[in-house]
C-alpha cells in the first residue's frame, strides 16, 4: 500500500530554495517558466522538522547523550554503579564511532523502545569486564597524554570493544530503528554499512502558475560614516518570487516496514510523523529576511494499492487569478477538475481512500465526498488506512 | 513480433548514461538501462541477481528490442544540488568521502534533467508472455516507479489503459509499426500543436548507427554493454492525431 500526499501551498514573497546564482530555482512546465523548490530541499526541511518538533511521544531524537542516559538508567536498575555504567557506555559508544561530547548527536532520528534499550544494556552487562577495562585504559591514556602536555586525542576506540557489543549497538544505531533513514534512505552516514533504499518519494514542488523573476534592490549604509558623505556602502539585488506550489510525496509502506526491520508499530509512527512534517515543514532559505511562513491551503491524502501518479498535469495550463477566484482558489479548482478527468480516463480501481482538508471548501466538486474538517483528522484517517499495527498493550503496567 | 508500449511523461525526467562524479547528465530520450530498471522496480526485482527468484533475468529483459518515440522534446535544464555542509555551530552534517572520512564542506553537484518531455517507449519480443507479465507488473508495481531519478514522479500513469484510443498496451505489431501507428494525442485546451515531425530512436544492429552504452549487464556492479540505435522521423502527414478533450 502507498500513501500519497498532495499539497497546494502559496508562499509570500520569498526565496526558499536558490541555485548557484542565488536566484530562486525554476523549471519549465507546459511551456512556461515556473518556480520550483527542489525535492532535496523539501526532504531536508522535513528531516529537520522531525528533530526540532517532537512529533510523537517517546521520540528519542538524535542526542547520543540522551541515548547514553537511557542505557545508564537501565544498567543502574540492574544494580550497576552509575559512574562505572557511564564509563562503560561511553566506551561502547566510542567503539562504534560515536564520539561523546557535550554537543554530540547521532545523525539520525531514533525511536528507541524499551526492547532496544534492554538489548543494549544487556550487551554492556555481558561484556562488563572488557568494557570497563577499555574505559580505564582510555582514561589512563588520556591522563598520560595530558601529563605530557599533548593535546587530548580521541582514540579511535573501534578495536577496544568486543565485536558483539559493537554489533548490537550498530544494529540499533545503524538504521534498524532510525525512522528518517527508513523514510529517506541513507544519504549521510557516519556508520555506512548498509545501503537503504528510501521508502518515500518526494517530487520537486512546481508552481501552478507562471512566474517571472523579481528583484529586490537593496542598499546597505554604514551607520558610523560621517553625515556629509552621500551614497551607500553596498548595493545589490536579491532575487525572489511568490508562488503557489503543487507538492507531491508518497510513502511505500511495505518498503518502510522492511527498512525498519519489520517493526510495524514504528512504521506507523513514522508515517504519522512524515505526514505531519509534509504539512508543517518549510524550507529556510532567506527566511530571516522574508519570513514566508505559510501553511498549505489544501492537503490531500490518498491511500492506494497501485497507480500512483502526480497531479502536476492539472497545471499544464498555468493558473491565473481572475474574476472566478484568486490564485489559490483557481489552483484548487484546477486540481479538483483534473482529479475527475484522470479518474474517468484511468479508473480509480487502485484507490483505497481519499481525504481532503482545505481552506476553500466551497470550491470542491470531485473531492466533495472526500472532505474532512481538518488536517489532524486527515492524518489520522490516512494512518488508519495504512493498517499498520499499533503497539499491543503491554501485559505488565 | 509483439510490442509493449509504455508512456514516460512528467514535469522532469533524467536518463543519464555517461555521468561521472558530481555532474549528472541526461540523454535526450530514455535509456534502455533506465527503462529496464523501471521494469525491475515494477516487478520488485532487486539489483543483486544472486537469488534469481520468480522474475525474468536481466539478460532476458535486456534482449527486448527498445524504441522511443519523442512525443514532446524536453528542454534540458540543470538542477543545482548541494549535500552536507555545516549549517549551525556544532552540527556535523557531512557527505561520506571515498577516502573514508566525512567531508565538512557542502558537496555541490549539477544534475541535468529534461523539463516537460513526453516519450512513448516500445519493447519488442517474439512472443507476448514476457510482455504481458511486465504489463501486469506495471499495473501493480511492487516499488515506486520514477522517471530516471526518484524525485521525478510521472504525471501520467506509465502503463497504458486497457482500451482504445489510449490502449491496449501490448500490441500484435513489430516495434516500428507500433510506434508509428500509435496516435499522437492533442489535449484540447493545452495550446499544443501537432509537431511537424516526431523523432524515433530505435535499437538496431546496423554497424553504421549510433552507439549507446546503456544495456544493463549487472545493476549491482553497474556494468553496461553497448547497443546501436538509429534515428528516424515520422512526418506530420503520417501521424495519426487524435483530439482528446478530457
Amino acid at each position: 500500500m502507498l500513501i500519497e500526499v498532495h499539497i497546494l501551498q502559496n508562499f509570500a514573497p520569498s526565496n526558499l530554495n536558490r541555485d548557484d546564482t542565488g536566484a530562486p530555482k525554476d523549471c519549465e512546465f507546459g511551456g512556461y517558466r515556473r518556480a520550483r523548490i527542489s525535492s532535496q530541499c523539501l526532504k531536508r526541511a522535513m528531516r529537520k522538522h522531525f528533530r526540532e518538533i517532537p512529533l510523537l511521544s517517546d521520540q528519542l531524537g538524535w542526542r547520543t547523550k540522551r541515548l547514553a542516559d537511557e542505557i545508564v538508567q537501565k544498567l543502574e536498575q540492574k544494580g550497576k554503579n552509575p559512574d562505572e555504567s557511564r564509563a562503560v557506555v561511553q566506551t561502547a559508544m566510542k567503539g562504534v564511532g560515536l564520539s561523546f561530547g557535550k554537543e554530540q548527536r547521532t545523525q539520525y532520528l531514533l525511536f528507541l523502545g524499551k526492547t532496544e534499550i534492554e538489548n543494549l544494556a544487556d550487551a554492556c552487562v555481558r561484556y562488563w569486564a572488557e568494557l570497563s577495562a577499555g574505559a580505564v585504559a582510555a582514561q589512563q591514556d588520556q591522563a598520560a597524554k595530558k601529563a605530557k602536555g599533548k593535546k587530548e586525542e580521541k582514540k579511535s576506540g573501534k578495536e577496544a570493544i568486543p565485536a558483539e557489543v559493537r554489533n548490537t549497538f550498530l544494529q540499533v544505531l545503524d538504521g534498524g530503528k532510525a525512522a528518517d533513514i527508513g523514510l529517506f534512505g541513507r544519504m549521510l552516514a557516519d556508520l555506512p554499512d548498509k545501503n537503504v533504499d528510501a521508502a518515500c518519494q518526494v517530487a520537486h514542488a512546481i508552481s501552478t502558475h507562471k512566474v517571472s523573476v523579481e528583484f529586490d534592490y537593496y542598499t546597505a549604509i554604514d551607520d558610523l560614516k560621517p553625515d556629509e558623505t552621500p551614497g551607500a556602502d553596498m548595493i545589490g539585488t536579491v532575487e525572489f518570487n511568490s508562488a503557489c506550489f503543487y507538492r507531491y510525496a508518497n510513502v511505500d509502506l511495505d518498503q518502510l516496514v522492511a527498512n525498519l526491520d519489520d517493526d510495524e508499530e514504528l512504521a506507523r509512527k513514522t508515517l504519522e510523523a512524515f505526514l505531519r512534517a509534509a504539512v508543517e515543514a518549510i524550507p529556510t532559505g532567506k527566511q530571516n529576511s522574508m519570513a514566508a511562513q505559510n501553511l498549505p491551503s489544501l492537503v490531500m491524502a490518498v491511500a492506494r494499492n497501485s497507480g500512483l501518479c502526480s497531479l502536476a498535469n492539472a497545471f499544464v495550463q498555468p493558473v491565473r487569478p481572475d474574476s472566478e477566484g484568486d490564485l489559490v482558489r483557481n489552483s484548487i479548482t484546477a486540481l479538483d477538475a483534473f482529479w475527475g478527468k484522470l479518474a474517468r480516463m484511468y479508473g480509480s480501481a487502485g484507490v483505497a481512500g481519499t481525504w481532503v482538508a482545505t481552506t476553500e471548501n466551497d470550491v470542491l466538486e470531485q473531492f466533495k465526498d472526500a472532505r474532512v474538517d481538518n488536517v489532524e483528522k486527515l492524518i489520522q484517517a490516512a494512518v488508519k488506512a495504512s493498517r499498520l499495527e499499533p503497539a499491543a498493550r503491554e501485559a505488565q503496567a | 513480433m509483439r510490442t509493449l508500449l509504455i508512456r514516460l511523461a512528467g514535469p522532469m525526467q533524467a536518463w543519464g548514461t555517461q555521468s561521472r562524479f558530481s555532474i549528472r547528465d541526461t540523454g535526450l530520450e530514455p535509456s534502455k538501462s533506465g527503462v529496464i530498471g523501471l521494469l525491475c522496480a515494477a516487478l520488485g526485482k532487486p539489483r543483486d541477481e544472486s537469488d534469481p527468484g520468480p522474475w525474468p533475468s536481466l539478460a532476458q529483459l535486456a534482449s527486448l528490442r527498445m524504441g522511443v518515440r519523442v512525443d514532446r522534446e524536453g528542454s534540458m535544464k540543470a538542477d543545482f544540488h548541494t549535500a552536507g555542509g555545516t549549517h549551525r555551530k556544532g552540527e556535523v552534517y557531512g557527505v561520506y568521502r571515498a577516502s573514508g572520512g566525512i567531508s565538512p564542506d557542502a558537496v555541490p553537484s549539477t544534475r541535468y534533467y529534461l523539463a516537460n518531455a513526453d516519450f512513448l517507449v516500445g519493447l519488442e519480443a517474439g512472443d507476448s508472455g514476457l510482455l504481458v507479465s511486465l504489463d501486469r507488473a506495471l499495473s501493480e508495481p511492487k516499488w515506486q516507479l520514477y522517471l530516471g531519478r526518484k524525485s521525478f514522479v510521472p504525471s501520467v500513469p506509465i502503463r497504458l489503459p486497457d482500451s482504445p484510443p489510449f490502449g491496449p498496451s501490448v500490441r500484435e505489431q513489430a516495434l516500428e509499426e507500433a510506434l508509428r501507428s500509435y496516435p499522437w494525442f492533442l489535449m484540447t485546451g493545452s495550446g499544443d500543436e501537432p509537431p511537424d515531425k516526431l523523432r524515433l530512436v530505435i535499437e538496431t544492429d546496423t554497424q553504421a548507427a549510433e552507439v549507446r552504452r546503456d544495456v544493463p549487464v549487472c545493476f549491482a556492479t553497474r556494468r553496461f554493454a553497448l547497443r546501436m540505435v538509429k534515428t528516424e522521423f515520422i512526418g506530420r502527414n503520417e501521424l495519426l492525431v487524435e483530439d482528446v478533450s478530457l
